[in-house]
C-alpha cells in the first residue's frame, strides 16, 4: 500500500497537516496526531501492516496484540478516504 | 493597467467598477513602476459569487475576486493574509484575529478608545498582509479590507497576533506555535493548487515560531484592550525597527 500521491503530510509548528490536490475535497484541515504520523511515514517508507504494527509496538514498548486492531482500523479509515491506496 | 505598490509587491489589474478602483487609489505606483504580478478578473469566481451572493452586486463581486487572487499570488513572495484587524502602535503592529463577527473591530476600536486614535492607527481593519523582508515580518495594509475601507499604506513590524474569543471574564495567554497553528490555517488563504498550499504552510511555520501569538478571551470592554496591550507590548526600551513605505 502506498499514500496516495494528491497527499502529502506536512510538519506546520510541530502540526502534522494533511495536504490535499486541489481536485480533492477536503473541509476544513485535518491534522494528524503523533501516533497517526508514526503510521503515515511508514506507509511512505513503503511498510505493511504487520511490519509497521511491530515498529509502533517496539516504539511504545507495548505488545503488538495490544495496538493491532487500533492501527488496522486506522489504516482502513485511511483506505476509506483514498488516501491510502 | 494601473500598477499598484502593495505590501511591498508591484501587481497591476484593471478594475471596471469604483469599488476596486477607489480602494486601490492610495496604492497606485509612479508610472514607472514594472509590475511583478499581473492579476485578470476569474469569470468562474465571479459566477460563483453571483450565486452565493445574489444580494450582492457587480462591483462587490469584482472587489472580492481581485483581492482574493491578490492574497494567493503574493504566496509566491513571502506573503500571506491573515482575517484579521490590524492596529498599529509606537511603530509596532498587533493583529487579532477572529472568524467574522467574532469582535476583531471592536477589539481594535477598544485599543484606540484605550490609547487614542492618533496612537493607535488601524492598519487594515479586515485582511492584512503579513510579509517578511529582510528577515523580519511587516503587516500591511492593503485595498483589500473590508466593508468599511479602513486601511493604510504600510508596514509596520509585527510585534503579535492574537487570537480573539468572546467570553464572560477577560483574559489573555501566550500561545506555543502549535497551539498558534490550527486557529491561524483557520483565518487565511487556502491555495489551489498543492504547491501553492505547501508554500503556504511553510511561511506559516516560520511566521509562527519567529511572532509572538496569544490567546485573548474578552467582553467587549476598555478593560480587554489594557491587559492585551500590556501583554503584547513587550518591553518598554526595545530597539525600535523601520516602519515601510
Amino acid at each position: 500500500m502506498k499514500i496516495n500521491p494528491k497527499y502529502c503530510l506536512k510538519n506546520v509548528g510541530g502540526k502534522n497537516i494533511v495536504v490535499a490536490d486541489s481536485t480533492m475535497r477536503m473541509d476544513g484541515i485535518v491534522t494528524l496526531n503523533d501516533t497517526a504520523e508514526f503510521i503515515w511515514r511508514k506507509i511512505e517508507h513503503g511498510a505493511e501492516t504487520d511490519e509497521i504494527v511491530a515498529s509502533l509496538a517496539a516504539e511504545c514498548e507495548v505488545d503488538a496484540d495490544e495496538i493491532k486492531g487500533e492501527v488496522v482500523s486506522f489504516i482502513e479509515k485511511l483506505k476509506g478516504a483514498g488516501i491510502i491506496e | 493597467m494601473p500598477v499598484y505598490v502593495i505590501a511591498g509587491i508591484a501587481v497591476e489589474y484593471e478594475g471596471k467598477y469604483d469599488t476596486l478602483i477607489e480602494r486601490s487609489k492610495k496604492y497606485l505606483a509612479d508610472e514607472s513602476t514594472a509590475p511583478l504580478i499581473t492579476i485578470k478578473t476569474n469569470p468562474n469566481v465571479i459566477e460563483n459569487l453571483r450565486k452565493r451572493y445574489p444580494e450582492s452586486n457587480e462591483a462587490e463581486y469584482e472587489y472580492t475576486d481581485i483581492g482574493a487572487s491578490f492574497n494567493r499570488a503574493i504566496i509566491d513572495y513571502d506573503g500571506i493574509m491573515l482575517h484579521s484587524s490590524a492596529v498599529a502602535v509606537d511603530g509596532k503592529a498587533y493583529l487579532f484575529s477572529a472568524p467574522s463577527g467574532m469582535g476583531k473591530s471592536t477589539h481594535t476600536g477598544l485599543w484606540q478608545k484605550l490609547l487614542g486614535e492618533d496612537k493607535a492607527v488601524i492598519i487594515n481593519d479586515d485582511k492584512p498582509v503579513i510579509r517578511k523582508i529582510d528577515g523580519e515580518y511587516y503587516a500591511f495594509g492593503t485595498p483589500f479590507s473590508g466593508k468599511h475601507d479602513i486601511s493604510i499604506n504600510k508596514g509596520f513590524p509585527l510585534k503579535g497576533i492574537c487570537f480573539v474569543r468572546r467570553g464572560e471574564e477577560n483574559s489573555i495567554e501566550r500561545l506555543s506555535t502549535k497551539d498558534a497553528v490550527t486557529p491561524f490555517l483557520n483565518q487565511t488563504v487556502k491555495p489551489a493548487n498543492m504547491d501553492g498550499y505547501i508554500k503556504m504552510l511553510s511561511l506559516t511555520d516560520d511566521l509562527l515560531s519567529s511572532v509572538p501569538c496569544y490567546s485573548l478571551i474578552c467582553r467587549a470592554d476598555i478593560e480587554a484592550a489594557e491587559i492585551a496591550y500590556n501583554a503584547m507590548k513587550g518591553e518598554e526600551n526595545e530597539n525600535k525597527s523601520k516602519i515601510l513605505p
